[in-house]
């Protein structure tokens, strides 16, 4: 019988999130307007897709493979920019398939780990094009 | 490693039946389970693999599923080759079929087949109620038979269309790429066609009514040598369209215009896969000649 490491129960991770953000991007929040520091980590759980209205988040991400597909973040490993010209992220699945599609939600919005303090910080709102890295990690 | 077993009619019926429809219940019930064990991971049973006649020009082909259709990919693979001299096309059927022993005397491989599931099976069955599960591509055995074929035997590889999409990375390194996804199918401009190259030297530029535009990333840009660009008409992207290069004692080409039978009607692509197939085979290219077809 497999014991868990933690001795008694499966806890889901809670390692932040790696991000990057693209060394062309302003960096500038979608909702406050303000520049925003050069974040690398975000709380797990915390980020969110948004395909138009800031106010309706999604757990996932439409892409246009063979027709409108989803990316569901609980699936994914990391996506990275490849071709941001097309919105082309290669995405890699947890379970290691991989694809490169153009992806159609345009917003993300997480909660950052600041820089100094590795606390969170306030929910900010940014274009994906901003990015160039999310990786939830392969687990 | 596969296994050539020799079975009665009957015995072989009643495993083929098996293969068609494998409950554990059913192998149990009819004591063959460890026959019908040896069979799904032997599954040569069937195969009487075609060796090639003294003087022939042996080309393996393994094209078709769900979004690509295997009859005119053949009809265009065995027109394009129809004006070669003693030139023979073996199309795999079912990818079981695809072994080393298939490939030991061949002399090009052609492929257009993302990873998965062959779609639709193949059956020796004359009326299908249920279409058995197809055969796998692109598992280790047919990782290693591809690269015995290229790398050690120095044979050619003609890698087309949706090959890219193999799901191994074994197979994208011997590509010598990364894939990247076509978009909307839409029409494409094949241009900046290689005019120093014997693959597309004097070809000018043409169009293709509708296509998927995949393209790649080149993973050694110093070993491989672009053949054309693609541009999709819609979407405005430049991709690249064509390589070619060499892996240990072979050669490879990449060609991505592919996803629809009329592809291959284009004149201008047809006489690409005619120069490619003899440049992967390092022979001589032949002025292109072919005969009927659609």
């Amino acid at each position: 019988m497999a014991v868990p490491p933690n001795g008694g129960t499966f806890m889901p991770s809670t390692k932040p999130v790696k991000i990057a953000f693209d060394e062309k991007s302003k960096r500038i929040d979608l909702v406050s307007g303000r520049e925003l520091p050069n974040y690398t980590l975000a709380q797990r759980g915390s980020i969110q897709f948004f395909l138009d209205r800031l106010d309706s988040p999604d757990s996932f991400f439409n892409f246009y493979h063979d027709g409108i597909r989803q990316g569901q973040i609980d699936s994914l490993n990391l996506i990275e920019k490849v071709q941001p010209q097309f919105d082309i992220w290669r995405i890699r699945y947890k379970k290691g398939g991989k694809n490169t599609p153009r992806i159609h939600h345009k917003a993300v919005s997480f909660i950052p780990l600041n820089p100094e303090t590795n606390l969170p910080d306030r929910r900010v709102y940014v274009l994906l094009n901003d990015l160039k890295l999310i990786e939830w990690g392969a687990e | 490693m596969y296994h050539v077993v020799f079975l009665t009619a009957s015995l072989k019926e009643e495993i083929m039946d098996f293969l068609r429809r494998p409950s554990r219940r059913k192998v149990l019930k009819t004591g063959l389970a460890t026959l019908a064990t040896a069979a799904v991971i032997t599954p040569q049973v069937k195969a009487d693999v075609p060796k090639k006649a003294s003087g022939e020009t042996k080309i393996v082909c393994v094209m078709g599923d769900y979004w690509h259709p295997a009859s005119s990919q053949e009809s265009h693979m065995r027109q394009i080759f129809s004006g070669g001299k003693n030139y023979k096309v073996y199309f795999v059927l079912a990818s079981r079929y695809l072994t080393k022993e298939l490939l030991s005397d061949a002399d090009l491989l052609i492929t257009a087949r993302y990873g998965g599931g062959d779609d639709p099976a193949w059956t020796d069955q004359p009326v299908v109620v249920e279409r058995p599960q197809g055969d796998s591509i692109w598992t280790d055995d047919h990782i290693d038979a591809l690269y015995d074929f290229v790398k050690n035997q120095g044979k050619g590889w003609l890698a087309v269309h949706c090959s890219i999409f193999s799901g191994r990375t074994e197979i994208e390194d011997l590509m010598g790429i990364e894939p990247l996804l076509h978009q909307e199918i839409q029409p494409c401009i094949i241009k900046d066609l290689n005019q120093n190259h014997p693959i597309t030297k004097g070809i000018d530029t043409f169009y293709i009514n509708l296509d998927e535009q995949f393209d790649v990333q080149i993973k050694d840009t110093n070993r491989t040598t672009l053949l054309f660009r693609n541009l999709a008409v819609h979407d405005k992207r430049d991709a690249i369209g064509g390589w070619c290069l060499e892996q240990g004692n072979g050669r490879v080409v990449g060609l991505l215009p592919g996803h629809y039978q009329w592809n291959y009607r284009i004149p201008e692509y047809q006489e690409i896969f005619w120069r490619a197939a003899h440049w992967a085979m390092k022979r001589d290219i032949p002025p292109y000649s072919s005969r009927g077809g659609y």
